[in-house]
């Protein structure tokens, strides 16, 4: 696992599929990405990552009814693998590794 | 808009994705055009959707192999995969490119004109078999009006002709309503039969009945599309209400269909439509033997030419007898044939020449693709090695075409659009036709299937060669450069052939860009100085005789004159080049030049009225005597002033002044001699002139010339104003310079010669492009050769001269066989401008010299770079 890198804009959206958690599908993962990051997501570049972290075994999706509400169509659901999960968390402490000691540098102006 | 991006995006996804990626897509559109509106949500939709066909396309990055094998899929895989291919290869592909999108430009453009103008058909009901009847007098009048009796005895053959109607054409002052200036518009007066005859129904009300012709008929008319449009703002209520013609009510009766563009074609002149008609309130039966009437008839389907022509004699000898048997004949012309003569050798001359520029074009491509297909041999052969079948390779191959040609239309007829609107706007405003030149179905089709055609025959070539020689062979052959001498030879016969064919294009632009030049120089007899002239309508209530016309002429003159800058100013009732003279049989009694053949001794005259300082202001060249002054007014003794056609043929070495003309039964005197001032071409016109002086037979609409040094645009309001002073409801119409007038009536040989020109030098310069590669591919091939050369201490000089030897060889043989195919084409050019000549040294000798120069000048680049190898890294190199 340790050999796997994650892509910046894969980082990004599956963390945001952890938030929107139980209701996440391309509209919400789009709004929620547009909204955190406060820049315009293209669909197709959302469209394109959920494929290949599903190819990776990253995120794994379902053909679910949507609630009655929103017209109770069938969307394809995303939620994180236990593979992904674990790849965030070592992205994580990778990054943390190479944060270290640096905050109060950056934030001196030094 | 948004449902084309929403098929494009139905396009560019896999099936299993597409309901959720569309439904996602409107989920997001609809949340945007609430926060943002419409417009901002459009925009976004557009570009997202696009971002999806370019990720997909070419990104790649979604494997959607299970999304089943259909030929659709697999031909947008190989698409993908070309799109791909050639984003490798930007030079090659946009080359390619821009080659095909000039071809379709050029040729789309071209067609459109050729299509509109010559093959379109008219809005009539079987075209064909309408006819254009003309008298051909015992006089050189070879297409002469007919008389009221013509139409009479014509109609009487009623098993050859289903109807015959007489056509006038005259102008009025229309004043449409009490806001708007008066304008004058053309009315044709028609036989009732019109619009029947023509198989036209107006789009709202009615046409005209029998029994509305004749003396004394109703006053009705029928209006057309663009008028009822422009004027009255298509409202339906107009027909059954009157309108103001020449302060006159008329009754309108119908509305003509938006797509009729009739013509009435004329003895002499340019062929002309009308904004009203009305019908002819003639008895033709009496209306004397007098030409005054274009007929046309409509012949019954299944007769035949012969028995046309028979009736057609038949009705000619029987108005002959009324003649008392001078010789007078009539013959009939198809339609189209009469309006589209006088174009047709220009368009087929630039239709060919469309055609050459596209073999030009298509050589270019094919070589273009030849080089590529040698460069990539050895990935092809690997490819191949690696099991991709020659069916594979080929699909492979007509997807890039596909993708090319795509490209190639889009972008060409985009141009094509530009290029249109240029013509639209160097075309003669006589062509034509001319509003049916449009990018329609057709001409898309034509460069669709054009484009595909050529990129396919391009590139398959190539393909086909890789697909079918051995692998082994092609692994063998291809060394790390790849191309070998073989591939230089087919290139160099590539290049020969597009030699030879802009030198064709050059020397048939050459020529007739000679004898444009030649047009352009030749004197029209006149001097056109800074002038402007327009036409007046003067209303037959308010003037309603000669006298009130020439108590008008007198005071527009002294107001005109008045206005600061003005030179000079005159009036007259045809302007030169504008082909619209009357004309009169002149004789001369007594005069030394008369043969004693009546015939021969009374020629038809072109005959125009002038008034006092017509001559002044269009730059008339006196030759002797007087122009026309205050003392020829209407009481005075009848004067007369001759160009020098007349002067020379009936007083050869003489001076006529003083001397007799009789026309028309007057006698007038001679007071003057002009050089001609050019009626209808600029060139030369055979009939000789006769000028009287308006103030002794006024007409009711005159043209003004007014001569001043300041710009016409300033000029023209402080003569708008003097106009308005003297009478308020007379229009100006048909205003323009007469520098103008000179322009246009070159108006289509200079269309001509200027889109020739431009397919010459672009094939020309197609050409050195071709050169220029050939050797440089040479040289990049005996690099290693040269470098041993010159170790072995071979001379720069003599290693320039050999590789510059072989361009300009190329260019010669290209010449060589280009002069051929110049000599066996441009004597068709010979229709399209007038005195063209069929070989002229000089263009061919200017155009070989400029050919061997530039191509020699194209090897010279490369040259260079085979005398700088240094011999060391050279023979590492390889």
């Amino acid at each position: 696992m340790g050999k796997e890198i994650l892509g910046e804009f894969e980082h990004q959206l599956l963390l945001a599929t952890l938030r929107v958690g139980a209701d996440a599908y391309s509209v919400t993962l789009v709004t929620e990405l547009e909204e955190r990051t406060g820049r315009e997501v293209a669909p197709a570049a959302v469209y394109i990552a959920l494929k290949r972290l599903e190819q990776k075994g990253l995120a794994a999706s379902e053909l679910r009814a949507a609630p009655p509400e929103e017209g109770g169509r069938e969307r394809r659901y995303y939620r994180v693998t236990p593979a992904g999960r674990d790849l965030l968390l070592e992205t994580r402490r990778r990054l943390e590794r190479l944060w270290d000691g640096l905050g109060d540098a950056l934030e001196g102006g030094g | 808009m948004r449902r084309g991006f929403r098929r494009l995006i139905a396009a560019v996804v896999p099936s299993t994705d597409r309901g959720e990626v569309l439904s996602g897509m409107d989920e997001l559109y609809e949340r945007r055009r609430r926060r943002h509106g419409r417009i901002r949500a459009d925009l976004w939709y557009g570009r997202h959707a696009l971002g999806f066909a370019w990720r997909l396309l070419l990104g790649g990055a979604v494997n959607d192999s299970k999304g089943g094998g259909g030929i659709m899929e697999m031909a947008v895989q190989e698409i993908r995969g070309a799109l791909r291919r050639l984003l490798r290869e930007p030079v090659f592909g946009g080359v390619a490119a821009a080659v095909l999108a000039v071809a379709v430009a050029s040729f789309a453009t071209i067609f459109a004109v050729v299509d509109g103008v010559l093959l379109e058909r008219p809005g009539y009901d079987a075209p064909d078999r309408l006819v254009w009847v003309w008298r051909d007098y015992w006089f050189p009048l070879e297409r002469g009006w007919l008389g009221g009796p013509d139409i009479v005895s014509l109609r009487t053959h009623d098993d050859v002709f289903e109807d015959v109607v007489g056509i006038q054409l005259g102008s009025a002052t229309l004043v449409a309503a009490e806001s708007e200036d008066a304008r004058s518009v053309n009315v044709m007066f028609v036989s009732v039969g019109f619009f029947d005859l023509l198989g036209v129904s107006p789009a709202l009300g009615r046409g005209f009945t029998p029994g509305e012709d004749g003396l004394g008929g109703p006053q009705v008319a029928v209006v057309s599309h663009a008028l009822w449009r422009s004027q009255y703002g298509t409202d339906p209520a107009l027909v059954g209400q009157d309108i103001r013609l020449d302060g006159q009510p008329v009754r309108v009766v119908g509305i003509a269909p938006p797509d009729f563009h009739f013509v009435r074609h004329a003895s002499l002149g340019p062929p002309a439509g009308a904004e009203v008609w009305m019908p002819l309130q003639t008895d033709l039966a009496a209306a004397g033997l007098g030409g005054s009437l274009a007929g046309l008839a409509r012949v019954r389907p299944g007769v035949s030419e012969a028995r046309l022509e028979a009736a057609v004699d038949a009705v000619a000898e029987e108005i002959d007898a009324e003649f008392g048997g001078r010789g007078l004949e009539m013959w009939s012309i198809a339609l189209s044939e009469d309006l589209l003569a006088g174009v047709r050798p220009a368009l087929l001359a630039l239709l060919a020449s469309a055609l050459l520029l596209l073999a030009v074009l298509a050589v270019n491509l094919a070589t273009l693709f030849f080089s590529r297909a040698i460069g990539r041999e050895s990935e092809l052969a690997v490819r191949a090695a690696l099991g991709a079948g020659p069916s594979r390779l080929v699909a492979g191959v007509t997807a890039e075409a596909v993708v090319l040609a795509g490209i190639g239309v889009a972008a060409g007829l985009s141009l094509t659009v530009l290029g249109l609107d240029l013509v639209r706007r160097l075309a003669p405003p006589d062509l034509p036709r001319l509003w049916a030149v449009d990018l329609d179905g057709s001409v898309v089709t034509v460069s669709v299937v054009m484009a595909l055609a050529l990129a396919l025959s391009a590139s398959l070539g190539p393909g086909l060669a890789a697909a079918r020689s051995g692998v082994a062979q092609r692994l063998r052959a291809s060394g790390p450069r790849g191309g070998g001498a073989r591939s230089e030879r087919v290139r160099g016969a590539l290049v020969v052939l597009q030699v030879a064919l802009s030198l064709t294009l050059l020397v048939s632009a050459g020529l007739l860009g000679r004898a444009f030049a030649r047009l352009l120089a030749s004197d029209p007899g006149f001097d056109a100085p800074r002038a402007i002239t327009f036409e007046l309508s003067l209303d037959g209530t308010n003037y309603p005789d000669e006298a009130t016309e020439v108590d008008f002429e007198r005071r527009l003159r002294a107001n005109l004159a008045a206005i600061p800058g003005v030179e000079a100013v005159g009036v007259t009732d045809a302007l030169p080049l504008s082909g619209a003279a009357n004309q009169r049989a002149v004789t001369f009694p007594g005069a030394p030049g008369n043969s004693g053949q009546e015939d021969e001794d009374s020629p038809l005259a072109d005959y125009l009225r002038i008034g006092v300082g017509y001559a002044e202001a269009v730059g008339l060249r006196l030759r002797s005597g007087r122009t026309f002054g205050e003392v020829d007014g209407a009481g005075a003794p009848l004067v007369a002033i001759i160009d020098d056609v007349l002067a020379e043929r009936f007083f050869p070495g003489r001076d006529p002044i003083g001397s007799p003309i009789v026309v028309q039964g007057d006698t007038a005197r001679v007071v003057g001699v002009v050089d001609q001032a050019r009626l209808y071409d600029v060139h030369a016109d055979d009939r000789g002139q006769v000028y009287l002086p308006y103030a002794q037979s006024p007409h009711s609409s005159p043209h003004v010339v007014v001569r001043s040094d300041r710009a016409a645009a300033e000029l023209l309001s402080s003569v708008r104003g003097a106009v308005r002073s003297l009478d308020p409801e007379i229009p100006l119409s048909d205003i323009r310079t007469l520098a103008e007038r000179r322009r246009e009536a070159l108006g289509q040989e200079r269309l001509t010669v200027a889109l020739m020109s431009t397919f010459a030098v672009g094939a020309l310069l197609l050409a050195v492009l071709g050169v220029y590669g050939v050797v440089a591919s040479t040289v990049a091939r005996r690099t290693r050769e040269f470098g041993v050369r010159m170790a072995l201490g071979a001379d720069a000089g003599q290693v320039l001269r050999g590789v510059l030897a072989r361009g300009v060889f190329l260019s010669v043989i290209g010449s060589a066989l280009g002069f051929v195919f110049a000599y066996l084409l441009t004597p068709s050019l010979g229709a399209v401008v007038t005195g063209m000549a069929a070989s002229d040294p000089l263009v061919y000798t200017v155009v070989f010299g400029t050919l061997v120069l530039v191509t020699a000048l194209a090897s010279l680049v490369p040259a260079m770079r085979a005398v700088r190898v240094d011999p060391v890294s050279a023979l590492r190199g390889e």
